[in-house]
């Protein structure tokens, strides 16, 4: 696994509200979304990726029609989201922690806020007023668009009319390839946008 | 023990913590709040059985291990197991063992009650303590959900009944047929002492319905006058009962009926530690008072083989 760090994948609130008075929501990952043959990044989810809930209140990578889209504040392995010790039915010297509990925290896009974010398609330029959507894992159900595992709750433009995306964000900050005036200070492309949620309609 | 007040000192206290609370100084909202902490931690610790379990430490941020991320947490070291001797003839050479331990995480993680909001005036006639009515729901629901991710935790390594524990290679959770009889307790009390491990139980938890099973116990069960103490005096007298410490709780939900949870001494269990004590926030905009709990703490499990449950079906 190469070296992470906390600056890697990140999500901020550049204006809006502020713990503890913003509107986030608290849930695990839908583990069949991180493993298997959905594994995203060797089965880590990333913080600033868009995600949405399932009919059992965990969270999804991306959003389908009309979910509520919300925006991940944590890595699915940050240390305070889980403790792993290990298979505790099965390895002898596994540890078993009672915290973390394996909750994530996301901020809900309509919570009216500007978001910069890691998490989006990084090579393509992006105008002010683009767009965005989020699109779920291929196997997460009949609603889903990716057809790269890779790009599962990560911000693209919208390809076509309005109406045929689940529209998650608003560009507020143009993009543009290469150019270091898009980079946040620990050097990482970002992109600013105003989150949104417009459901699909045709 | 919390305080036991009369009324008037009850009055006197609701007047001066009222009068903290209603006043424009910051500083004596703060007061205010650090009377209630007092009170909110003292009503936590008793009565959250896990804590009593595992009885948590203050750690401070210099005891913190540190890696490439920013979360907090602790790395705490098993004893190292070893083969045993044996006996060579002779001129013969020892075999040679490299020294490993094992190790374990503590992780930590905030809790928080509800935001709780109430008009400053309303409370300007209540009689009862006013901390017991800011703080009794962040109490109640503080040492529920410390209990409850125990539970979780304890309840994911012992796994169904008859289960094989991975590290004693034994079930650490069984059905005793029979009911609650001194067979059952015999019986109990082997669970883990019958591992490889031989950790005799220190400490068993059960809920208050289980406990009244230990009622019918007649004199010959009980083996003399106790019999008829706990039918004066009801159950509670027989906390020690086989020299054990029994701990009940009402919260069913958590501890089914007929359970019987079986735990050693803490240094054979693992580690709980409380990086942030139960801190409570509290916060006046004109007339709307409103307040919230919230602490830091973390706990792990490091000797699956340690602990133990034993239901008297």
């Amino acid at each position: 696994m190469p070296r992470r760090m906390p600056t890697h994948h990140t999500l901020d609130v550049l204006k809006g509200l502020r713990p503890p008075n913003d509107v986030d929501f608290h849930a695990a990952m839908d583990p069949a979304d991180v493993t298997g043959a959905n594994a995203i990044q060797g089965g880590i989810v990333f913080a600033g990726r868009c995600v949405s809930l399932n009919a059992n209140g965990q969270f999804i990578l991306g959003v389908g029609n009309s979910e509520m889209p919300m925006f991940l504040f944590n890595n699915s392995d940050d240390a305070d989201v889980v403790n792993d010790g290990g298979d505790v039915t099965t390895e002898p010297d596994a540890w078993k922690g009672s915290s973390p509990t394996g909750k994530l925290k996301a901020i809900v896009a309509i919570m009216g806020a500007e978001f910069e974010t890691t998490e989006f398609k990084s090579d393509v330029n992006y105008a002010i007023n683009d767009l965005l959507t989020a699109a779920k894992s291929v196997a997460a159900g009949a609603g889903g668009d990716a057809t790269n595992l890779a790009l599962a709750g990560v911000l693209v433009k919208i390809p076509g009319a309005i109406t045929a995306s689940h529209v998650v964000g608003q560009v507020s900050t143009k993009f543009t390839v290469g150019d270091a005036a898009n980079k946040n200070v620990h050097q990482r492309n970002v992109l600013r946008f105003w989150g949104l949620h417009w459901p699909k309609t045709t | 023990m919390p305080q036991t007040l009369t009324r008037e000192e009850t009055r006197l206290l609701n007047q001066e913590t009222f009068e903290k609370i209603a006043s424009d100084d910051p500083a004596l909202h703060k007061e205010a709040a650090e009377t209630l902490n007092d009170f909110t931690r003292l009503r936590v610790r008793e009565e959250s059985y896990f804590d009593q379990i595992l009885p948590p430490e203050t750690i401070t941020n210099d005891q913190l291990d540190r890696d490439l991320t920013e979360g907090n947490f602790r790395i705490e070291e098993m004893e190292p197991d070893s083969p045993g001797a044996i006996s060579v003839p002779l001129a013969s050479t020892p075999t040679t063992m490299y020294i490993r331990g094992r190790k374990y995480k503590v992780q930590f993680d905030r809790m928080k009650t509800r935001r709780f909001q109430k008009d400053v005036s309303s409370l300007r006639t209540w009689r009862m303590d006013i901390r017991q009515v800011l703080s009794d729901n962040s109490i109640k629901d503080l040492h529920t959900e410390r209990d409850r991710k125990w539970q979780a935790a304890v309840d994911a390594v012992l796994g169904a009944a008859g289960a094989v524990n991975p590290m004693s290679g034994t079930a650490q959770h069984v059905n005793i047929a029979g009911g609650v009889t001194r067979e059952f307790i015999a019986e109990m009390l082997k669970v883990t002492q019958g591992t490889i491990f031989s950790i005799p139980t220190k400490t068993i938890l059960l809920n208050n319905l289980t406990f009244m099973d230990y009622f019918k116990f007649d004199r010959l069960e009980y083996g003399g006058d106790l019999a008829e103490r706990v039918m004066t005096s009801g159950v509670s007298v027989i906390n020690g009962l086989a020299g054990m410490n029994w701990i009940t709780t009402i919260k069913r939900t958590l501890v089914p009926n007929n359970a019987h949870f079986l735990y050693p001494d803490p240094s054979f269990l693992g580690k709980h530690y409380q990086l942030e004590e139960p801190t409570m926030s509290v916060k006046r905009e004109d007339f709307m008072l409103e307040w919230y709990t919230y602490e830091e703490s973390g706990a792990s499990i490091g000797h699956l083989g340690s602990f133990g449950r034993a239901n008297a079906t």
